[in-house]
């Protein structure tokens, strides 16, 4: 079986590396968090001095970290992945980077005679845990193909997006729909509890459009559905309007999601995630209703 | 057991009647196309030869009928409900109209001795054949509660919404969801397209948002647009005034509603409202 090395293993990286674990696969850590790797070695992971050591020893690298720049230092800097990348070895880039950072590193992952696909995790940690996430992928397809194998291991579905770039996107696009939707829930709420609508009209209302949604928001109002469990919705939204505004396409709808956002962190002591955040911006305005 | 007299017996009226003899109940039908009465007497229902006939025969009466003009007119008209509605007769009042009419309805029926129930029927003609319909009901609780053995008869379900005037609301919200949905959908397939990804990656993104919007897309998607008249901007005004009057903050409708604005003036084809803001937000991708 092929080696396969992490490189990052915080809210997403370890139960990732968990399921890989899980299904067999020889896995190598590295974190500057000494701690979540020393967590993962008792499960049977090894740990590594450097993502060179590690990129050294691995078949296939993923890299799950946080930032354009802390991955471009991860993959590129000295000790970095592609100083002990070996030839013909595969980068997987799973994290929540924008689409030019991928397709520039993908461009020197493969100048040096390695292989590079790029992902985007569609979950969240417990949905990994419950093996349930969803890839998008992107690059030359029958790379993708032959890494299939590996999603599969770690979560449910992968889907190939197109070429470079396009996962790392459609990640937003589908995250500037999942918060103009959960805000417009609220909202559309709010203005039937002002105008005296009862709340099982409203869910009876959402129900017949969208189960999924209409679940989630029973759950809120019974109290039971506030989370604090990280989620990049927000990140993922404002990246989509910066990208947005830098090609001048326009976009007042989300422009005015965004502002919302804003707003709503302002508040947001607790640190409830995304959907709990919103609930909660729009709550005194539910309760004048 | 009460009788119950449908006025507006067409694709919506006709498979409730039938319900209701099915479950037992003594109906009496009124419409003016003679030939659905025909077809319904022949199930079983008593023909009347007005609303006013009709009402002076029944303990409840159902009207289903279409727009706020012709609802006031049946009920309030010369031969029309009122003129026959015995004391204590409830009206339910199941047709598309707006909370304003079904209100002032309300007072002249209730002004008149006569007990008023506000209904919106969720569902299709099919729907209510299988006997899957959704009631939502809105106006006096122990009223309501009066009329829940007639509801189940005709549909599964009967939710109740909220005082007069709620149910019909609910449409208005209704309306603002499907604008807002439509709205961000097109924003975004404009900022996809502007960033170079294809049209089947995007309806991925879309596909785990329900069939519907997925078939909806692909017809524009394929240049096949609508001019059909569609209320959807209307109702949307309609909802931001309301929020305006009450002081309800709706930053998100307002702003679809600017956009929908914004879209109306460029709209000389009359296209409805999806397609409108399609046209509208495709106009803003750069041509290559």
């Amino acid at each position: 079986m092929i080696n396969i090395g992490i490189i990052g293993v915080g809210h997403m990286g370890t139960p990732m590396a968990k399921n890989l674990l899980a299904a067999g696969y020889p896995v190598s850590v590295y974190d500057i968090d000494e701690k979540q790797m020393d967590n993962l070695a008792q499960a049977g992971a090894k740990k590594s001095a450097s993502a060179k050591d590690l990129a050294s020893q691995s078949d296939v690298v993923l890299t799950v970290l946080t930032w354009p720049n802390v991955v471009e230092e991860a993959v590129l800097g000295e000790g970095g992945v592609l100083a002990g990348l070996k030839k013909g070895a595969m980068l997987i880039e799973c994290s929540s980077i924008d689409h030019e950072t991928s397709i520039r590193i993908g461009g020197k992952v493969e100048a040096t005679g390695c292989r590079y696909v790029e992902a985007a995790l569609m979950g969240r940690p417990f949905e990994i845990e419950a093996h349930n996430l969803l890839f998008l992928s992107a690059g030359k397809k029958e790379l993708v193909q032959e890494c299939e194998p590996i999603f599969l291991a770690i979560g449910k579905k992968n889907l190939y997006a197109g070429e470079l770039g396009t996962a790392k996107l459609l990640k937003i696009a589908n995250a500037m729909f999942n918060a103009t939707e959960t805000i417009i829930t609220y909202e559309a709420l709010t203005w039937c509890l002002g105008n005296k609508i009862s709340q099982e009209g409203f869910l009876e209302l959402l129900r017949e459009r969208r189960p999924d949604r209409a679940a989630n928001l029973e759950r809120l109002m019974k109290g039971t559905g506030l989370d604090t469990h990280p989620s990049w919705t927000a990140k993922d939204v404002y990246h989509g309007l910066k990208y947005g505004e830098d090609k001048d396409i326009p976009t007042p709808l989300l422009a005015t999601v965004n502002s919302l956002i804003n707003l709503a962190k302002a508040q947001n002591r607790e640190g409830y995630s995304f959907g709990g955040m919103m609930w909660k911006f729009y709550e005194r305005a539910r309760k004048k209703g | 057991m009460v009788t119950v007299g449908l006025v507006g017996i067409g694709e919506m009226g006709a498979p409730m009647a039938r319900n209701l003899l099915k479950g037992g109940y003594p109906v009496q039908v009124f419409d003016i196309d003679q030939k659905q009465m025909d077809i319904l007497s022949q199930a079983g229902a008593r023909k009347s030869v007005s609303a006013k006939d009709l009402a002076s025969q029944s303990d409840v009466v159902m009207t289903v009928l279409t727009y706020p003009k012709v609802v006031e007119e049946a009920v309030l008209g010369e031969g029309g409900v009122i003129a026959g509605l015995k004391k204590g007769a409830i009206l339910i009042e199941c047709s598309s109209i707006d909370h304003e009419t079904s209100i002032r309805l309300a007072q002249k029926v209730e002004g008149g001795g006569g007990r008023y129930v506000e209904a919106a029927l969720r569902g299709r003609p099919y729907t209510i054949e299988s006997k899957e319909l959704g009631f939502l009901t809105a106006g006096k609780r122990e009223t309501v509660q009066e009329c829940e053995p007639i509801f189940t008869t005709i549909g599964n379900k009967a939710t109740y919404v909220g005082d007069l005037g709620a149910a019909k609301l609910l449409k208005i919200a209704g309306a603002m969801l499907n604008a807002t949905e439509t709205a961000v959908t097109y924003e975004v397939l404009a900022w996809c397209m502007s960033n170079g990804i294809t049209k089947d990656g995007f309806l991925e993104i879309i596909s785990s948002r329900g069939p519907r919007r997925v078939n909806q897309l692909k017809e524009i998607l394929d240049g096949r647009l609508e001019t059909s008249p569609s209320w959807v901007a209307k109702d949307l005004y309609h909802g931001v005034e309301l929020a305006g009057a009450k002081e309800i903050p709706t930053p998100i409708l307002s702003t679809v509603n600017a956009v929908s604005n914004m879209a109306k003036l460029q709209n000389k084809e009359g296209y409805r409202f999806s397609e409108m803001l399609w046209r509208y937000y495709e106009g803003t991708l750069k041509k290559p």
